[in-house]
Formats: C-alpha cells, structure tokens, sequence
C-alpha cells in the first residue's frame, strides 16, 4: 500500500490552549479516510493541515513523502479537491464556472473546461444541459452539494479533502450523498480524506476511521474494528448507538460459545448475527452455519443466552 | 416662464457650453475618484487597520465644506479647472472607497476560504469573487459619488472652472430667476440622468460591459481629441478674463473685438464670469489669464497697499492705482474709460421732480421725508452711509437694510424712495431712476481699465494699442444701456460690445 499522506508528531497550540496534542496518522493513496469526533475535537483543524489553511506549531505534513510546507503553495492547493459544508459555490457565477474555477486558474481553455463541466455533471449525475449555466441560487442544497463535488474532482486531484461536506444536509439527502460519494470514490479510487462529527455517516464512508477527541487520536481501524475493540471508553461510548443492536458476527465468533466443524451439508452461509437467528435448529440444538468460508456451529440456548446479555448491557 | 424660455433661447450657445463643461469636470472628477478609491479599498481590504484610518480621513475630507477646500486649494494650485477637479476628485474618493471596501470585506469568509482552499491567485480571487459580488455596492457608492460630484461642480465655478454653477452664482449676483433655474435645474437633471443611467449599467452584466465600452470609448475618444486640438492650436492664444456680471462680459467682448479687428490673426480666448476680485488678481499673477478689465477704486481698497485714504478725483486715483501695481505687482494698467461705476443714490424720476432733487446735497432739507432701502453693506460702512450722514448733513427718517436685490424691487413698489446701488446699473434705466449727483465727490472713483502684467504689455505693443482706443469711451448712461439690454432684454453680451463700437467707429464693420 501506498503511503499518501503522513501526519508526524503533529501539535497545535494557542497560547496555552491546546488543540492538537502529538498526533501520528498515515492516509493511504485511495482510501476514503474519515476523521470523526465531537465538535472542537481539532479533526477539521488536522484536515486544514493538508492544504495548509492552517499551520501546525508542532510537526509535520507529508504528502507524497514531501513535507507539505515545501510545495509551492498555489501548486499544491491548485492540485487538490475541496469540498466545505453547504453554499461554498460563488453565487456570481454559473454552475459550469464553478465547476472549472480551478481549470480556469490552470490556464486551460474555455472550450476544455466546458467539456469537463458537462462530464462531471454527467458523473454527479445532474443533466448537464440543464444545470451547467444555471446560478447556485436556482439549486436546491443537495444539487449545489453534488455541484461542490464535481468542482472538487474537476483537476482529476489525486485527493480530495472534505469537511463536513454533508453535515447541513436533510437525512434522506444526505444518505443520497453519501451513496454518491461511495460510487464515485469505488470508480476513481481517488484519495478521500472525509470529516465528520457523525459516526453514523463515518462507519458508512470510511474505509479506515481516526477517531480524535479533545485533540488527541483515539484509535484509527477499519468500521469494524472500531466497532468491536474500541481503544477505550470515549470510543466505545462514542459508537455506542451505532453498534448493531445484536452485534457483529466478529464479536460472536470471538465469544467461545461458537465451535469450529468440519463441512456439512446443513451448514448455511450467513453475514450477520440476525441472519444466524433466524436459522432453524437442528433435533440437538444445533445451529449449523458458515461464516467466510468456515463452518460453525452453535447451541440454540447459547445464542440466546449471548443475546441477553447483550441487550442487559 | 418667458424670461425663462427667452433667456434660454438667447444664451443657447453659452448653456451648452457650461453644460458641457459641467458634464466634463464631472466626469473626469469621478472617473480620477474611482481609480483612486477602488485600488486603494482593493489593497487595503486585507490590513483592517489601515483600511478603517483611511476611511476615517476620507470621511473627514468629507466634512471639509467644498468652499472652504477650494479655498484651501488656490495657493497650492491656482485657480481654474484644476484645483476644482481636485476638489471635486477628494469628495468623491469617499462613497466610492467606502462601499468598495465594506462591499469587499463583506465577502461571506467562507466562499473566501474556498477560493483560497483552491489554490486561487489573489488576481483570480479578486476578479471571479470579491469584485462581482461587491460590485453592486460599489456602483451605489460610485453614484452616491457622482450625485454628489454634480452638485458640488457648481462651485467650480467660483474659481474660474466653468460650468453650470456661472448661471447659479449670475442668478444670485443679479437676482435672475432665470439664471437660477437654470443652473440649478440643468445640474439637478444631469445628476438625475446620470444616476439613472449608472443605475441601468448596473442592471445587469451585459449593461455594464456595455457601459464599459461606452466610457472607455468616450474616454479614448475625448483623450484624442484633447491631443488633437492641443496640437492643432500651437500658437498661444491671449486671455482674456472678466469678472461675474454683464459689465465685464461686455468689456471683454469690446477688447476682443479691438484686438482681433486691428490684428486679424490673433487668438482670443474670452473666460466670461471667471469669479471675484482676488481670484482673477491671482489668475493674472499666475500667468493663467493675461487680461481683465478692474476699478481704479477697487485697486487701491484692495490690491495694492495704500495707507492714504483713496483720493476723490478720478485721474488721481488712476495715477497712484497705476505706479502703485506697476511698484507693488510690476504690472501695466492701461487707461481708464469714461464712466465711474461706484456707488450712489437714486430716487425715482418722480420723487426727484417733486422735490427738485439733482445732486446728493439737495437731500439734506428733506431728510424728513426719506426712507432709505440699503444694502446692509453700505448701510454700515465708512465709505457708504455712516460717511456719507457727516458729509452731506444727511439724516434720514427710517433705513431699511436689504438683500442687494431686493432694492430695486422695494422702490420700484414704492416701500422706499431711496436706494443706494452703482451707477451702471441697468435697474436705474428699468425702473426709471434717476442718479443724484456727488456733488462733493464723497464716494470713491471706480473707473474700469485693462490690467496687465508689464512683460505682457511690452510683448504685445499693438494688443496695447488695440486696447487704448476705449480710454475715455463710454459714458455712464452708455453703460448702463448694456447692461441693460444683457441683463434685462436678454442679448448677446457680444452683439451689444460689437454693435457699440461699431456705433463709435472704434472697429470697422
């Protein structure tokens, strides 16, 4: 794996106030990389670091193994998408212009960035006849959103940094977005570095997820990993409402009330522990099942219990 | 309404003229004023510091009253054109830099951090964001500027710049509604016009590129023409300039018609209404003007510096306002013309018959019987009525002091029977007035003569000449005639100058 971005002993302070304490973190090239935590956690703070909005007072950012404070930095910036929450778009421009400020700035032509206008819009799926000369004002928030997006992809960056670019959004737009951004990011496998305060929105997006609280990394894993060996009590009482209610097949199959068989012919493949409960048992109690190619098997009265105790906690 | 209709149609040439000048002092005023204002607010948007001392001094300017910044303004500059565009520029820098720089900074701080999170050039960033969204705020300010540009050009031209404020400052110099409503009126509807038309350019993007077009063309093609005419007029043409009023407007279309008659090749270019007493001294000083027509009183009260008191014959105090320029100022001042124009007191034809009245000793046995309208002027001063009372024994019944204006007006409706006034007012031929006579010479002498600096004189030797032929031309009643037929009749000043030395053989048809 590639290592895009390098966050090194990172410190912030205001006088005495501290915002950032000693933070290390690598982002690799094509991960959708979410860095969540409560307001004032400094998350938008260290994602400012990158494209040099702000200055750490301790540390350093590499990107591509140069620190960033040695790029030029209408360069680097120039190379970079950006999404901020809602109504970033200049309103005295139109939706193509928007879209191709940064093409603009480049020095392509007009002709070219019309062209790419009308193959974003296509991308973030909005009629580009429709749109591309219209003013932000004639659009709704989730299209001025995807607009922010396209615009964010025109340079074909090789990251995009976003922050809470959905948060102002209803709950039905913003899982629209965020499907959006999913599609877009699996097509482009361009570097994405998302913040958020929702975990919600961070366990759907992220491929990996730092958590930070009070200026300090929680933890840094995969969704599940977050969810089922929370670092520490912030963590796990911060994912706490978004845990699944009969927990993951992970934390089962770690509970040794689950034993290993060979193949059987009642084994019946299942994802999730819902899924596994809602399995017939057979004439002892059994369930049979398999789980990523490996087949378990599990007493009925045992996974009830296990349930219970789940639900006491 | 016909004085009106029939002033307009006599003095067509001259309106648009001052219209033209109006609009051009106007106009090159704001555009200097925007290309100060909107850099300056451009470059300190940023530095909140400096942005807001320079809107506080802007904003101070602002309370300077123009009168007094012009004031300000002379001995720096001169007078003419220039200090009134300066003036007139300082004025509107401040609507301009204060709406550009709050329209600047009211840019929402998170479409700026946008535009800086996209790698923007300050240029792009200027350009694409700032300008467009605080353009219109800008061009209210530029309106609120030029509105106030307009309106303040009218005291251009009390320092010699021209423009519709002539008509305004004749209006209230001669009591003519007429000239007021022109003047006013005329600069009210351009300012209206104009902000109408700034109002429209701003509409939309595609009227103001039209709008940009349309000024840089106008400025282009002005520019050229400036170039042009200054190339084309390469011989320096000789000014000559007259104070406010009908008299001296007179008088300098009488020298230019001598000059230009004995020499027909000679360039004369007349400055009509070029403002007071001390503005045209300065301006002959500075080599601005090289001609106008002053009183031997007026030089010696207020232009040279004469302790003894100023005589009472004419010829002595030419002589002495003569040696006394030429010692103090080296100037030439060439030789009076007939007529006195200084003050006096006129009854009506009427009242002088009733009590054979000729001459001011004859008031004293009626003193009674008089109620004086005067000037409050000269109802307070030495050389007006206090001196005047010890000299002809003079005490009359009730004074009644009143606007200048005013007086002719009061004794025209009988209110009062006496009014002080000049002796080549036209009024005492319109009201049929008759002058009394100073009898013991009390008032001092003003005589008109064309002054000069002496290096000018000794130049133009046949200019010199030219000018000689009017000493000792016109009378009093001469005088007072023309100004009768410009002021009262509304005709050309340069018709009545002509035709009068044409009379008197001075030129030739």
């Amino acid at each position: 794996m590639i290592r895009l971005i390098k966050y090194e002993a990172i410190g912030m302070q205001y006088g005495q106030n501290v915002i950032l304490k000693n933070i290390n973190l690598t982002i690799n090239d094509g991960e959708l990389f979410v860095l969540v935590g409560p307001s004032g956690s400094g998350k938008t703070t260290l994602l400012r670091m990158i494209n040099r909005l702000t200055a750490p007072t301790a540390g350093n950012v590499y990107l591509n193994e140069k620190c960033v404070k040695d790029y030029d930095l209408r360069e680097l910036r120039l190379h970079m998408g950006y999404v901020l929450q809602s109504s970033s778009l200049f309103p005295n421009l139109t939706v193509g212009e928007n879209i191709a400020i940064q093409l603009e700035q480049q020095g392509v032509n007009k002709n070219d960035r019309r062209k790419r206008a009308i193959e974003l819009l296509d991308q973030v799926g909005l009629s580009a006849s429709d749109f591309i000369d219209r003013h932000p004002d004639e659009l709704s928030g989730g299209q001025q959103q995807r607009v922010a997006i396209a615009r964010s992809m025109a340079t074909q960056p090789q990251l995009i940094l976003m922050d809470e670019s959905f948060s102002a959004l209803d709950p039905v737009l913003r899982a629209q977005q965020q499907d959006l951004l999913l599609n877009l990011h699996r097509q482009s496998r361009t570097t994405v570095v998302f913040v958020t305060h929702d975990m919600q929105e961070a366990l759907r997006l992220g491929d990996r997820i730092a958590v930070i609280n009070n200026g300090q990394l929680q933890q840094i894993g995969s969704p599940n990993e977050i969810l089922e060996q929370p670092a520490n009590q912030f963590v796990a009482d911060f994912f706490a409402t978004a845990r699944p209610r009969l927990g993951t097949m992970t934390a089962l199959l770690s509970s040794k009330l689950v034993q290993k068989t060979s193949a059987t012919d009642q084994s019946v493949a299942v994802a999730t522990v819902a899924e596994l409960a809602s399995l017939t048992p057979d004439s002892a109690g059994w369930l049979h099942f398999q789980y990523q190619g490996q087949d378990f098997q599990i007493q009925t009265t045992d996974l009830l219990h296990y349930l219970g105790q789940r639900e006491d906690r | 309404m016909t004085e009106l209709l029939n002033t307009i149609v006599a003095q067509k040439s001259q309106i648009e003229q001052a219209l033209w000048e109006h609009l051009s002092l106007s106009f090159w005023a704001l555009v200097i004023a925007i290309l100060i204002a909107i850099p300056l607010a451009v470059s300190l948007k940023n530095s909140r510091h400096a942005g807001e001392i320079v809107l506080q001094l802007a904003g101070v300017m602002q309370t300077i009253p123009s009168l007094a910044l012009l004031g300000l303004l002379i001995p720096l500059v001169g007078i003419g054109s220039v200090p009134a565009l300066i003036a007139l520029v300082v004025y509107g820098i401040m609507p301009i830099y204060q709406n550009t720089y709050s329209g600047l900074r009211s840019v929402d701080p998170n479409l700026e951090e946008a535009a800086t999170a996209f790698g923007l050039s300050r240029w792009k960033k200027l350009t694409r964001l700032e300008l467009p969204m605080a353009l219109p705020v800008i061009l209210s300010g530029i309106r609120i500027s030029l509105v106030m540009i307009i309106g303040t050009a009218t005291l251009a031209a009390l320092i010699g710049a021209g423009g519709l404020g002539t008509y305004i400052m004749l209006g209230i110099n001669q009591n003519n509604n007429a000239y007021l409503i022109i003047g006013a009126g005329l600069s009210a509807l351009l300012a209206l016009l104009m902000s109408a038309l700034l109002k429209y350019v701003g509409a939309s993007k595609k009227h103001l590129k039209q709008g940009i077009v349309v000024a840089t063309l106008a400025l282009v093609g002005f520019g050229g023409w400036r170039g042009w005419s200054s190339f084309q007029s390469k011989s320096e043409p000789i000014v000559i300039a007259g104070k406010l009023g009908s008299e001296p407007d007179i008088l300098i279309h009488m020298y230019k018609d001598l000059i230009v008659n004995d020499d027909p090749h000679a360039k004369v270019e007349l400055k009509a209404n070029f403002g007071g007493t001390s503005f045209l001294f300065r301006a002959l000083r500075n080599d601005q003007i090289d001609i106008y027509p002053e009183f031997t009183g007026t030089v010696l009260q207020s232009l040279v510096h004469d302790q003894r008191s100023t005589p009472h014959d004419p010829v002595k105090t030419y002589q002495r306002a003569r040696r006394l320029l030429k010692q103090e100022y080296d100037l030439t001042y060439l030789k009076p013309m007939k007529y006195q124009n200084g003050y006096d007191l006129a009854v009506t034809a009427d009242f002088a018959k009733e009590h054979q009245l000729t001459k001011l000793s004859d008031l004293a046995k009626i003193n009674d019987q008089i109620t004086a309208g005067f000037d409050p002027d000269f109802a307070n001063q030495k050389d007006g009525y206090l001196g005047l009372k010890s000299a002809y024994g003079l005490s009359f019944n009730q004074v009644k002091t009143m606007e200048p204006a005013l007086r002719y007006q009061a004794i025209a409706a009988g209110r009062v029977n006496l009014v002080d006034g000049y002796t080549t007012d036209p009024q005492v031929r319109q009201y049929h007035l008759k002058v009394l006579k100073d009898d013991q010479h009390f008032f001092p002498p003003y005589q008109g003569a064309p002054l000069m600096k002496a290096s000018f004189a000794k130049k133009h030797p046949q200019v010199v000449k030219s000018l000689n032929k009017l000493a000792g031309k016109i009378t009093e009643k001469d005088m007072q005639e023309m100004n009768y037929q410009v002021t009262v009749q509304h005709r050309k000043a340069s018709q009545v100058a002509h035709e009068y030395l044409v009379e008197y053989h001075l030129i030739k048809k």
